[in-house]
């Protein structure tokens, strides 16, 4: 069976494996070469290309255009195929499934707040990372396609006219990057300018330049809004060459699926299991993906708890963190990339268990609880319970997680994250530390330290009894070792881990204390 | 003479874009591996060891062999010529000969129909390892004398009598870390077998001609039967200058195995387990100086980490010797080099060469000394710069007659008001007890050819068509430097013709023979100048053509924007080529050029390795928080002489970028080697070079202006590419000033490089408990 996207302005339907990824498809298949391959592990940004995802970054879902939304009848990118490749459904692929019960577009129970950019986007995304079969009814932008050929669209002219360019290898990731930046128009000109910037930049490394000339073209960026095309339908099966990939849209199918082959592996963004694609050379039978079921994608605020579903991408659940968790959001933007954040999600990332996975902390901290699902039902695991070890969780070979709710803290409680690495953008951390602290009472979370991620206790009762005030960070650093044993890597020693620990639990006393004296870089 | 005003677009010293800056933006420059292949063309695999150390028993290539799509797999015994790819001495194996040397070590490969075939089916050779014992440090090396080249020392004047009249005596211990090029296109290779035997490579490879000479060796066949080729790079830094050298000869090995064309293309992680990388140094010393700080003996030894075989480490360790002065005169010294051999990659190439060790040392010495004694550094080392005509040779016996260290330093002070500066960054310190700022600055001398003389030789080779477009061919490689554009800039000018009038061949050694390297920061003066040997020629020629039509003298005839010109009287450019032609004159020629005056004396040392140096200084301010041990780079201020520079743009991005590459190297770029000799931090996951956030947002570099080269270099520009790297040195003692504000005066920290959070954070606690009172 095909998979039906639309290709720089043009509908494709490819037979290919679904677990190929992009980045081989585009340039071994469509010899488009100019995506480079630079890691094949999500870190360089070489690769970079923009997809406008259904459900995703105020992209409609093809049920949304069959009712006529408001914006349903965007043109496509570049010129190329109108809208009617909406219905254009290719014998043989899937039908388009009949609109599910809820509709497309995604509505919340009452009273609860629905986050949703309303202005359509386009996502940088990793293509090294993402499969074929993620593609399915979406359309993809590469940098062939930004701009008409012989031609450079805004961002090229700007990187031309900053010489921002050297070897010139990173240089298309670049480009898709900023393009995504440009979407919203220049940064606003405020403190955080740069910051944006740098933001938007973070999944892409550049060996040459030293960056100046880059930021200094993103700097003089014009508005330029892309326009989404119409997109494709989707299947919820696809076939190809001993490889079953199932994209079920409704929950009901998905529980159905995993309950009838716990060995499928299960997708969401694919950002962590792709690397056993490109780098393990894995080869997966059957993939069964959460990211067409519209439910498992809803984020929403009922003013208790923000409800992440287990398909929402971190670029989902961000605006609304970011309104009601800052410190929350913040470590999240330091989490892999712009192109990780548009794949990635915090199910995934709480299902792989990782020692160090940063959200697992702040979840802890936070007394987050876990939806699971299997078609004998539902339960609730408080995300302490749910990891019980190094990769280890409690979810069983016939549950999926279905929604992480994260209680939003009263705004006299403090909370705070901290994340300890080797370079502050997208580098997976050496130590993270959560701290909700509530008068006298404590929680706090360490990732780093241990197999999995701890409370530290001794911490904690030493807080509720009111002596850390006092607590220099060599009297801190022997709680922390009450608590905590953590290994040596190539990250940081186990001393090292220890007293920097120590350093955060001090820096979470002085910041708690008022102290007017800047406390962290980022405030410089 | 009417000859116009009007001057050329793209002449020399303009800032002309890089010349594939749209094929860059647009994707539509082609790199390596998106060159379309020739049908049938196969993919290959490397087998690397998992063993730092062991002997090979056995390889069954059966199960490999079996798998579908594969059609063949080699190891060293099926290379029908020698397997030796050594750049500099002999006996380095393309694939592992009966031992493995290091982890990572390539031990076969394999080739198959498709990539993905090849890399499954180079998991199912079946190696049996007899596990040795590995050496894994540079201290243990060092202790075992064991080295992959004889030790190297440069001595001058009298030591003893040197100590013996210092007031203070010191001694100290620092060290450096490697350095992963990270070039973001790893290392590819095709190899295209032709007719009679011939072989036919692209690789992207810094140096064609050592890949054909590999080629040729592996083969068995004449260097006569290989072509070289490359047209660009995606970055290389030194990477690919003797590394990409296995990659093609495996390559070609299975493509003279398999009859078809074979393209190898690694692996990030692959890459960064074979390939050498930064070599790491170990450095001590004990130097006597007056009171004053000024230097009277330096007696130091720089070890370096260089890996299982030489590859490059003797002229690296040259080099570092050579640049273990940096800006300062020493009267009484002895610079000792051991090349201490490791269990580990072969240590190679990597932008500097060996000059950033060199000067990390002395530049540890100097703020020891200047800490010790309580004395401002920028006031140590005015005591001890070079004079001028006077305390001006170099411990290599070079004498410094280009002298512009005062006028870099003092161009830099009136560029960032450094005094001021301090007062701001010691107000902070005042009042932040948990941030802490450092602010340090960092002169820069840097010597310009390479080392060994034979090198620094280049050719060219020009056509001129008869429409007056013109084809330039040369030595030197493209890998995001600029290159190509200089080069042509400079044919332009020669011509006087636009540069949108000269077309850019790829590198090959069908066209231009037994090139060097493009190293050494060499490319533009070399190749420049070997371009413009050529165009002249050819102008020459042309110039008697039309005296001739004119009926003039030769000597009459003036090239001025796109014409020609005798008195009033002109002809276009294309005009004359055509005539040329109809009158049978050869509008092509092969320019060539070697560097005057450079000589070295292999068994003293001495010499004047150098044909001149350039010189920088910098400035940055850091901040750490010492609860973790975190920095950030806040501001840099650098001065680089270029010069008069033959493309300002090109130059400063090569300043900004060689900058904030060396910040990487000192700061967040760690290599880490387990206990059994794996190296842990491959692929950018785990390997972090800086991105955009981490470069200062204050961050300014300037090109000394009004500074042209004194010596006769091409259009009196000089080199740039590797001198700036060693200005991030500044960043390095910045952060070593944040932590000294948190001891005693006079208090000295430890801080090895990488400054990585943890170090920052031990060092911080060190330099805490040297507070009396603690």
């Amino acid at each position: 069976m095909a998979l039906n996207f639309i290709l720089n302005g043009k509908p494709r339907a490819e037979t290919v494996r679904p677990t190929m990824t992009v980045l081989d498809w585009l340039r071994g298949e469509a010899r488009l070469t100019g995506t480079k391959e630079g890691c094949a592990e999500g870190d360089c940004g070489a690769c970079t290309i923009l997809v406008a995802r259904p459900g995703h970054d105020g992209i409609e879902t093809p049920d949304d255009l069959a009712s006529a939304s408001p914006h349903g009848s965007l043109p496509p990118c570049g010129g190329g195929a109108g809208r009617g490749v909406a219905t254009n459904s290719e014998p043989g692929t899937t039908p388009l499934p009949s609109p599910p019960p809820q509709g497309g577009r995604e509505h919340t129970e009452s009273g609860a707040t629905p986050y949703q950019n309303p202005k359509p986007r386009w996502q940088a995304v990793n293509s090294c990372l993402m499969t074929m079969g993620q593609l399915d009814g979406c359309a993809v932008l590469t940098i062939e396609g930004v701009a008409p050929a012989g031609a450079l669209n805004a961002v090229q002219q700007a990187m031309l006219d900053a010489d921002a360019t050297q070897c010139g290898f990173c240089t298309p990731g670049f480009v898709m990057a900023i393009t995504d930046l440009a979407q919203d128009g220049p940064p606003p000109a405020d403190a955080k300018f740069d910051a944006n910037i740098h933001e938007a930049l973070a999944g892409n490394l550049c060996r040459c330049t030293g960056y100046r000339a880059i930021m200094e073209a993103c700097r003089t960026l014009p508005a330029m809004p892309l326009r989404a095309p119409a997109l494709p339908p989707r299947s919820t099966v696809h076939s190809t060459d001993g490889e079953t990939y199932f994209a079920p849209t409704r929950l009901s199918d998905l529980l159905d699926l995993r309950a009838r082959h716990p060995d499928a592996v299960l997708i969401a963004g694919g950002t962590d299991l792709g690397l056993r694609l490109t780098k393990g050379g894995e080869r997966w039978p059957l993939v069964l993906a959460t990211g067409a079921i519209a439910e498992l994608r809803r984020v929403t605020d009922d003013g208790e708890a923000i409800r992440v579903g287990a398909a929402a991408t971190y670029a989902d659940a961000l605006p609304a963190l970011e309104r009601r968790i800052p410190a929350f959001a913040a470590l999240m933007r330091r989490l892999g990339s712009r192109q990780i954040r548009h794949l990635g999600t915090l199910a995934g990332n709480l299902a792989n268990a990782s020692p160090i996975g940063d959200t697992l902390p702040c979840l802890m901290a936070l007394a987050a609880q876990v939806r699971l699902a299997s078609v004998r039902g539902e339960r609730m695991v408080a995300v302490e319970d749910f990891v019980t070890g190094y990769r280890k969780t409690v979810l069983a070979a016939d549950e999926v997680i279905t929604r992480i709710d994260i209680p939003v803290p009263p705004v006299e409680v403090r909370f705070a994250v901290y994340k300890l690495s080797k370079r502050f953008d997208q580098d997976i951390s050496t130590v993270v530390a959560a701290f909700l602290a509530e008068g006298n009472r404590l929680r706090a979370a360490f990732g780093g330290m241990a197999a999995k991620v701890e409370r530290a206790r001794t911490f904690e009762a030493a807080w509720a009894a009111g002596r850390c005030d006092a607590l220099s960070v060599t009297e801190l650093e022997t709680l922390v070792r009450r608590d905590f044993a953590p290994l040596s890597d190539h990250r940081g020693s186990a001393a090292y881990r220890c007293r920097a620990a120590a350093g955060l639990m001090r820096r979470f006393i002085l910041e708690a204390g008022g102290d007017t004296a800047p406390l962290s870089l980022e405030a410089l | 003479m009417t000859a116009p005003l009007a001057r050329i677009d793209g002449g020399v010293n303009t800032s002309v874009r890089h010349d594939s800056a749209r094929g860059h933006l647009t994707g539509q420059a082609l790199y390596v591996d998106d060159v379309p292949a020739p049908a049938g063309t196969l993919d290959a695999a490397l087998v690397l060891s998992p063993h730092a150390h062991a002997r090979i028993v056995s390889i069954d290539s059966s199960r490999a062999l079996a798998y579908p799509g594969v059609v063949a797999v080699v190891t060293a015994d099926d290379i029908p010529g020698k397997n030796d790819i050594a750049p500099i001495r002999t006996d380095e194996p393309a694939l592992a000969q009966g031992v493995v040397l290091h982890e990572g070590q390539a031990v076969a490969a394999v080739a198959a129909t498709s990539v993905a075939a090849a890399r499954a089916a180079a998991k199912l050779v079946d190696v049996a390892y007899e596990p040795l014992p590995p050496v894994l440090s540079v201290e243990e090396a060092l202790a075992r004398e064991d080295y992959v080249c004889p030790p190297i020392a440069i001595t001058r004047g009298d030591l003893d009598a040197g100590f013996a009249a210092s007031a203070h005596r010191l001694t100290g211990e620092v060290s450096c870390g490697g350095q992963e090029h990270f070039y973001l296109e790893g290392q590819v290779a095709i190899a295209t077998p032709g007719d009679s035997g011939d072989m036919h490579v692209l690789s992207s490879t810094q140096h064609p001609t050592e890949v054909q000479r590999g080629v040729a060796h592996l083969l068995g066949v004449p260097f006569a039967a290989v072509t070289s080729e490359v047209r660009r790079m995606g970055g290389a830094f030194g990477g690919k200058e003797s590394q990409a050298t296995s990659f093609a000869g495996i390559a070609a090995l299975l493509a003279w195995k398999t009859k078809k064309p074979v393209k190898l293309r690694l692996p990030r992680d692959d890459d960064m387990r074979v390939t050498g990388k930064r070599h790491p140094f170990l450095i001590r010393w004990d130097v006597g100086c007056d009171p004053e700080g000024k230097i009277l003996a330096l007696d130091m030894i720089l070890a370096s980490e260089s890996g299982h075989v030489a590859d490059q480490t003797p002229a690296v360790l040259t080099r570092a010797l050579c640049h273990a002065d940096n800006c300062y005169w020493l009267p009484n010294v002895r610079l000792r080099g051991y090349p201490c051999r490791t269990n580990t990659v072969s240590n190679t190439a990597f932008r500097g060469f060996g000059g950033p060790q060199g000067m990390f040392g002395i530049e540890a010495v100097v703020d020891m000394i200047a800490r010790t004694l309580k004395i401002p550094t920028d006031m140590v080392r005015a005591k001890n710069y070079y004079g001028v005509g006077q305390n001006d040779v170099t411990p290599y016996l070079m004498r410094v007659e280009d002298n512009l260290i005062d006028r870099v330093m003092e161009e830099l002070d009136r560029a960032a008001d450094l005094k001021a500066w301090r007062a701001a960054v010691d107000a902070f310190n005042a009042k932040s007890p948990v941030l802490k700022k450092g602010l340090a600055t960092m002169p820069v001398k840097f010597g310009i050819s390479f080392n060994k003389p034979t090198l620094n030789q280049a050719g060219a080779l020009v056509h001129v068509y008869t429409d007056g477009s013109v084809l330039l061919s040369h030595g030197g490689t493209e890998m995001g430097q600029g290159l190509f554009i200089k080069v042509a800039q400079v044919v332009a000018e020669t011509f006087q013709v636009d540069i949108g009038h000269v077309r850019l061949a790829a590198t090959s050694t069908g066209k231009v023979p037994n090139t060097s390297p493009t190293a050494a920061s060499s490319g533009s003066d070399l190749n420049g100048m070997a371009a413009r040997d050529a165009a002249l020629q050819i102008k020459a020629r042309m110039g008697e053509v039309a005296a001739e039509h004119f009926g003039v003298e030769p000597s009459d005839i003036v090239f001025k924007a796109n014409r020609v010109y005798a008195g009033n009287r002109s002809l276009s450019f294309a005009e004359l080529a055509h005539m040329s032609w109809d009158k049978r004159v050869s509008l092509s020629a092969a320019g060539f050029y070697k560097t005057p005056k450079i000589h070295w004396d292999f068994a003293t040392n001495t010499g004047r390795p150098f044909f001149y140096f350039t010189y920088g200084a910098a400035a940055a301010e850091v901040a750490i928080d010492t609860l973790t041990g975190e920095t950030r780079v806040l501001r840099a201020e650098l001065i680089e002489d270029c010069g008069r520079s033959l493309n300002p743009a090109i130059d400063l991005g090569q300043i900004e970028g060689a900058f904030v590459q060396g910040m990487g190297w000192l700061t967040c770029e760690e290599l880490v080697w387990d206990e059994k000799g794996r190296l842990r931090t491959v692929g950018p996951s785990t390997y972090k070079i800086p991105g955009s956030r981490d470069v200062p947002p204050v961050f300014r570099a300037r090109i000394l202006e009004d500074a042209p080269n004194r010596e006769d270099t091409i259009f009196h520009s000089k080199a740039v590419g590797e001198p700036p790297l060693m200005l991030a040195i500044s960043v390095w003692l910045a952060i070593r000033d944040a932590v000294a504000s948190l001891g005693p005066k006079g208090a000295v920290p430890q801080l090895d490089a990488p400054a990585t959070p943890e170090r920052v954070l031990m060092a911080c606690e060190a330099m805490r408990a040297e507070e009396p009172g603690r």
